[in-house]
């Protein structure tokens, strides 16, 4: 199997690299982490904000 | 598209808990105290959720693959332990006995003691159950005891959250957020008795049989198996399933393996295995006649739907099988688009169906080209790798760029060709692979 891999960190950096469905599905997570984190604030400091 | 629907409605599940308290008339607290139950709360909703994203749900996983369904549960798993493990550390109030006068719950946190240690059990399970489960490979010799374990700790987990957060939760005490929680956990209670108890028993009444078992290539199996009683499997070509062979329907024993039989072959279903681990290593062992159970089908390496001029299929090893599916179905169907198949082994005694291939490429518009990188003397095809340079010079040209790629082999040679693909300005949306290693 190992003989139709690629030598490791030979796409380091590969403009293509943060396009691949690997990298989009980090960046959404990174996105649902980033509007939880947001919620639990919102949710949080409610009763300052008057909601 | 439809992926980012299923991202909004995973987003709604996670939130409606805390939007419901929001919304409950109760006097808000400290600033700490509400971050310390909001945090509680989404890391539980979260961890309910993810009984969902195992991969087993075609509605969720069928659009957007097994694979990456499976690595949001990873993720989200990560972000769920966070959210838990800070969770205690950022209460202000200070732990106390219930005060009579504060009805509200606001000047400390009155834990009644079986919820205190049903939560306590939850925070120090959970950690233990995802590192457990980040380093499986390592700790478990069988997937199957991994597995089992993985399910009912998750439920062990699930309830003992409940039961802090319904009893110890100052939100809870709503009977809307009450019954919002219980209706949550029990969904996701129900998720794992419909996979693992109604799914089988539907798996029970329609049962297979190997109808032949013989070898394809060097370390390679052809496995077919015939439905017993039963009209067979409603798949597409490009799918897997999940067969279990010798064992009772309720078994855990069970393996991801991509159909290579075209769905207008007939009922039989076709798989092309190698031997890599401990079942497909004992395939040579299976009797003809043997009982088996498939689950699927599932996968989404599916071809149908794509409106592309042409079809490029990138095989490395085993990977040949969901494409052998693929051009069966295609050439079925009489489809005339330009097709080409890349295929890449080691050694040459490793191609599988060489002959049926090499008569389907004598059509017109089909290209077949087979690369070995040990290739013996007299070989006169291409050999290497799958790299860039390779794809470059099979995919390069410019009406290429809009054709729909379908890639299946060894995770690093599938992510190196995604790249190369890409990098040649393939639109990622036009780019199909599918994972059988998550991590």
């Amino acid at each position: 199997m190992t003989d139709l891999e690629q030598p490791a960190g030979k796409d380091r950096g590969h403009p293509s690299r943060n396009r691949t469905r690997a990298w989009r599905l980090v960046r959404i997570w990174w996105g649902l982490n980033l509007l939880v984190a947001g919620a639990l604030v919102a949710f949080a400091a409610r009763s300052f904000l008057s909601f | 598209m439809r992926g980012r629907w299923l991202v909004v409605v995973y987003v709604s599940i996670i939130l409606i808990p805390l939007v419901l308290s929001g919304l409950s008339d109760r006097p808000p607290r400290s600033f700490r105290d509400e971050l310390a139950s909001a945090m509680g709360m989404t890391a539980f909703a979260i961890l309910l959720a993810e009984f969902l994203l195992s991969g087993r749900f075609r509605a969720i996983s069928g659009d957007v693959g097994m694979d990456v369904t499976m690595r949001f549960h990873q993720l989200l798993a990560r972000s769920a332990l966070v959210l838990a493990i800070l969770h205690p550390f950022l209460y202000a109030a200070p732990f106390g006995p219930e005060m009579p006068f504060d009805t509200e719950r606001t000047l400390s946190l009155a834990q009644p003691g079986p919820a205190l240690v049903a939560g306590a059990v939850a925070w120090v399970l959970l950690p233990a159950f995802i590192l457990t489960s980040i380093a499986r490979a390592d700790l478990f010799r069988r997937y199957e005891n991994w597995r089992l374990g993985h399910g009912l700790g998750a439920a062990v987990i699930a309830g003992a959250a409940w039961y802090h957060v319904v009893e110890a939760g100052r939100y809870a005490s709503d009977p809307v957020v009450y019954w919002v929680w219980t209706a949550m956990l029990l969904v996701a209670l129900s998720s794992l008795l419909f996979v693992y108890v109604v799914r089988r028993l539907f798996q029970a009444r329609r049962p297979w049989r190997v109808s032949r078992i013989e070898a394809a290539a060097e370390r390679t199996w052809r496995l077919d198996l015939e439905p017993v009683g039963h009209e067979g499997l409603l798949h597409r070509a490009g799918e897997f399933a999940w067969i279990n062979i010798g064992h009772g329907a309720f078994s855990l024993s069970e393996n991801p393996f991509s159909i290579a039989s075209a769905p207008s072959q007939g009922a039989n279903l076709s798989f092309v295995i190698k031997e890599l681990g401990d079942f497909t290593g004992s395939l040579g062992s299976i009797a003809p006649g043997t009982r088996a159970y498939v689950d699927g089908p599932y996968g989404h390496l599916v071809v149908d739907g794509h409106d592309a001029p042409g079809i490029g299929l990138i095989a490395g090893g085993v990977g040949i099988a969901p494409m052998l599916s693929i051009l069966r179905e295609l050439e079925a169907r009489q489809d005339s688009r330009p097709l080409t198949l890349l295929y890449g082994n080691r050694r040459a005694s490793q191609i599988v169906a060489g002959e049926e291939l090499a008569r389907w490429a004598q059509c017109g518009g089909r290209k077949l080209v087979h690369v070995v990188s040990e290739p013996e003397p007299g070989w006169e095809e291409e050999t290497g790798v799958l790299d860039p340079e390779m794809i470059a010079r099979h995919f390069g040209t410019p009406e290429q760029r809009s054709w729909l790629y379908v890639l299946c082999g060894p995770p690093q040679m599938m992510t190196s060709v995604e790249k190369a693909l890409i990098g040649l300005g393939v639109d990622p949306d036009r780019i199909l692979l599918e994972r059988f290693t998550y991590d």
